[in-house]
């Protein structure tokens, strides 16, 4: 599309806009009048786009969360295994999250927007392939899941500038490692009872954990920066 | 000699429009309404304006059932923008 070409003129534009503003702040000019209003529009539009960044994180980690803990919980109890058929509810809900989300919003779309839509999109390609070998092969997809969407994560923080969202990603990579270990430790030692029956659910409350960290944690601290930010210049303007 | 600054950008709708559309990749109508202030009908007019004169693209779809204008900033949008700040320098340091 055309805008696509724009974009690397358009930002340095911005920045001279931006200088501008700054050295006209004391004239009553017309030309003051204009360039003020030009900046105020971009800085508004930018705070604007800001808001609710946060909300996409939220929906897809309260949703993993409340799934694994529920799966979690009927391994426990000792449940029929079909209840195992409930992990499909995360895309389902997470994909309602989001039309509810966007739906009757006015909605403007930037650079970043699109990149960060691009690596989700990527992500979640990705994760239904993973999904179709673990049908046909079985096993557990908990530690590749995690790396898969701690990559997401540290990307979706590099490209928005925030690096508490990249640091929690890699975080939740680095605990990745803990599944492999315990297959590991299980297979060498099959003495370790304990740590076999309570892994059965114990995996799923790791899991839930580790997307508590990896996405609620950021969300609600981007939501938190962000709205605030948007709330004052929106009282500012 | 001051460069006569663009009639069509010298407006203030019509400055803010390209100014948000400038930020952004692409715009709704209700955003570019609800960022602007401005009333449907004169919003309407003024892209409309805009369009004509090459500056921003406009398209027509539907989100769901409620029909959605989609703006966006056309490369010549860009050049005359870029024309526009630069006759604002020239005001501006002549007033140094």
């Amino acid at each position: 599309m055309h805008q696509e070409k724009g974009i690397k003129p358009t930002e340095s534009l911005i920045t001279q806009l931006l200088q501008l503003s700054k050295f006209m702040e004391n004239k009553k000019l017309t030309e003051a009048q204009s360039l003020e209003l030009i900046t105020s529009m971009i800085q508004d539009s930018r705070a604007r786009l800001a808001r609710n960044v946060g909300t996409p994180f939220l929906i897809w980690g309260y949703t993993t969360i409340a799934v694994s803990l529920f799966n979690a919980l009927t391994l426990y109890m000792g449940w029929s295994y079909n209840w195992a058929w409930s992990w499909f509810l995360i895309p389902v809900i997470g994909w309602l999250g989001m039309v509810l989300l966007n739906r009757n919003e006015p909605s403007a779309r930037n650079y970043i927007d699109r990149i960060v839509s691009m690596i989700w999109m990527v992500m979640g390609l990705s994760f239904a392939w993973l999904l179709v070998g673990a049908v046909v092969y079985g096993g557990s997809i908990s530690y590749l899941t995690v790396v898969l969407m701690g990559i997401g994560t540290v990307l979706t923080g590099c490209v928005i500038k925030h690096r508490i969202t990249a640091i929690c990603g890699w975080v939740a990579m680095c605990a990745s490692l803990i599944f492999p270990a315990v297959i590991y430790i299980k297979s060498k030692s099959d003495s370790i009872e304990s740590i076999s029956e309570a892994w059965i659910w114990g995996e799923l409350i790791l899991f839930a954990a580790i997307f508590l960290v990896m996405m609620v944690v950021p969300g609600h601290i981007l939501n938190h920066k962000y709205n605030r930010k948007a709330d004052n210049v929106c009282s500012k303007s | 000699m001051f460069k006569e600054l663009n009639p069509l950008l010298h407006s203030e709708l019509r400055l803010a429009v390209m100014s948000i559309l400038l930020s952004v990749e692409s715009a709704d109508f209700v955003f570019l309404r609800e960022q602007t202030g401005a009333t449907a009908g004169n919003l309407s007019v003024q892209i409309d304006k805009l369009q004509k004169a090459g500056y921003i693209s406009v398209n027509k779809s539907f989100k769901g059932k409620m029909p959605c204008t989609t703006c966006a900033i056309t490369e010549t949008g860009i050049k005359a923008f870029e024309e526009y700040v630069s006759a604002l320098k020239e005001y501006i340091k002549h007033d140094l």
